[in-house]
């Protein structure tokens, strides 16, 4: 829509107003785009033609380039172009063959872009891990400007007991299909990032992630999600706990774990729940009940709660052998309860004295189908 | 609702504009105008007119009520409505309005605001050749065609 406006404009006008903007200007509006397109500016005019190279970011995919050499020489070349700038973005989607990926390489390269004080960094890995992991760097632990991180399909090595680890400027952080080569790893991370707000993570199979142990005081939004497959086996997810005094929205989808700890959580928290346990109707399954128990406490002082069809239905076979705690904060409700879970309603709504909203939307569909 | 100040923002042809405080305050050359006193309650801003001042206060007003909606912690709901007014907010602009407001946003040092017009500008040069954007930008080839050349040779890889 955007772009058919301008065209209907351009016949009134003749100026090149975008030259009237300073380099500096020009500079952020080039920092938005992607690597290729980038480079075309260099042959706009004379004025563009350097331009781009003092552009502090780098958007690459490696398909764009002919072998792996050529993606690290151009990358070479860019940080050698502008030796004191800061390389304020970068992201690369690696995508080459295994046979292709040589480690010391790549961690130069990440190494140098870490080293120059990047601040959002983005390394989506698509070499197939069952046959070259893909390591990143040790520099990246302690990267003092690094604000934003986001991972896909990347190991984190193990760092020697002396290796500072510390992000004290990072605010977000997305891991997905991450690796790390120790279970300690994660909840070191995590504890050394005194700032950090949000947090994403996102498990696969073979990601060997023994457990998700997230504490932080600043910790705002966390979203765990699962992608691991669900098969025989219930006990498919890392065990997780949770610290996080600060959250303001817990999110929690397709997650299949051994243990699920709340340990504390902000009253005024929002959770999203989608937690799945093993039970069958009406059957007892001790184990699972005191699971189930331990996670219904740790969400027994929320103040608004989605609940998932499927946590429903388990929690709705827990009640029957045990009471359901009070939800004495719960004050909004977003739960389907439909077909066998209805019953549970009434059970449910006695434990929650104040609440003000209940939100069945689905249960309306489902009485006309 | 509290009484907040109120600001007078006057542009370069004379036009006034009241503001509230917080919508001011966005502006981070107006807070420090305000912080070093000085700017009495009237602030001339001898480089934006009073067209382009209208539109920036559009946007400041549309941010300010936002980020105030109560607790300050924005659901994924109103970040998702703020985007969507945003992308409309662009949309009804010229190219012209466009580059001025990327000056005034720059000016008056408003980091959102520059960035959604320089992300404008920089979609509207994605995916196109150089030719295409010379002629979308009025920008002129001062090349010779060795220099061209030459250019093309450097990068290569980029230009299939």
């Amino acid at each position: 829509m955007f772009r058919t406006y301008q065209r209907r404009r351009l016949k009134r006008s003749r100026e090149d107003r975008l030259s009237d903007l300073s380099d500096d200007l020009l500079r952020r509006i080039l920092s938005e785009l992607p690597t290729e397109d980038l480079i075309a500016t260099s042959l706009l005019s004379r004025r563009w033609r350097n331009l781009w190279l003092s552009v502090p970011a780098l958007d690459l995919d490696s398909n764009n380039f002919e072998d792996v050499d050529v993606l690290f020489e151009f990358i070479n070349t860019f940080l050698k172009s502008n030796e004191e700038r800061d390389i304020k973005r970068f992201k690369l989607i690696y995508d080459v063959e295994a046979y292709e990926h040589f480690h010391s390489d790549f961690v130069r390269r990440i190494d140098d872009v870490v080293k120059r004080r990047v601040r959002d960094l983005t390394i989506l890995n698509r070499v197939n891990g069952e046959e070259a992991l893909v390591r990143l760097p040790l520099s990246l632990y302690s990267c003092g400007t690094l604000v934003n991180l986001t991972l896909y399909n990347a190991v984190f090595d193990h760092p020697e007991e002396e290796l500072v680890v510390s992000l004290p400027r990072l605010k977000t952080m997305h891991l997905e299909a991450v690796k790390f080569d120790g279970t300690e790893i994660l909840k070191r991370l995590i504890s050394s990032c005194s700032v950090l707000e949000d947090l994403v993570i996102v498990t696969h199979p073979g990601d060997y992630l023994g457990v998700v142990s997230v504490c932080s005081q600043s910790l705002k939004c966390f979203k765990l999600e699962s992608l691991r497959e669900t098969f025989e086996d219930p006990e498919v997810d890392p065990k997780v706990e949770i610290d996080l005094p600060s959250l303001e929205y817990l999110s929690v989808r397709d997650y299949r774990s051994k243990s699920f700890s709340i340990h504390n959580i902000s009253p005024t928290a929002k959770i999203n729940m989608d937690v799945v346990f093993d039970v069958e109707d009406d059957a007892d399954d001790p184990l699972e009940r005191i699971r189930i128990s331990k996670f219904l406490s740790g969400i027994s002082t929320v103040r608004e709660m989605i609940i998932s069809p499927r946590t429903l239905k388990a929690i709705k076979v827990f009640s029957q052998f045990e009471p359901l705690p009070q939800f004495l904060n719960l004050t909004r409700l977003d739960a389907s309860f439909v077909g066998s879970t209805l019953e549970l309603l009434p059970t449910f709504l006695g434990c929650c004295p104040n609440l003000q909203s209940l939100l069945m939307i689905r249960l309306i569909f489902s009485m006309f189908m | 609702m509290s009484t907040s100040k109120i600001f007078v923002l006057k542009s370069s042809d004379g036009e006034t504009f009241e503001v509230e405080e917080a919508v001011a305050l966005q502006s981070q050359t107006i807070a420090h105008m305000v912080e070093d006193n000085c700017v009495g309650n009237e602030i001339p801003l001898a480089n934006i007119t009073g067209e382009i001042l209208t539109k920036v206060i559009e946007y400041c007003k549309k941010h300010v009520a936002v980020v105030h909606d109560g607790e300050g912690n924005l659901s994924s709901f109103l970040k998702e409505e703020l985007k969507n007014w945003d992308t409309e907010f662009l949309s009804n602009i010229d190219q012209s309005t466009l580059f001025h407001l990327i000056m005034a946003a720059n000016f008056l040092n408003i980091k959102d605001l520059l960035d959604l017009t320089c992300q404008g500008v920089a979609d509207m040069i994605k995916g196109k050749s150089p030719e295409e954007i010379r002629a979308l930008l009025n920008i002129e080839n001062d090349f010779t065609s060795e220099d061209e050349e030459e250019i093309r040779a450097e990068n290569q890889w980029t230009f299939k």
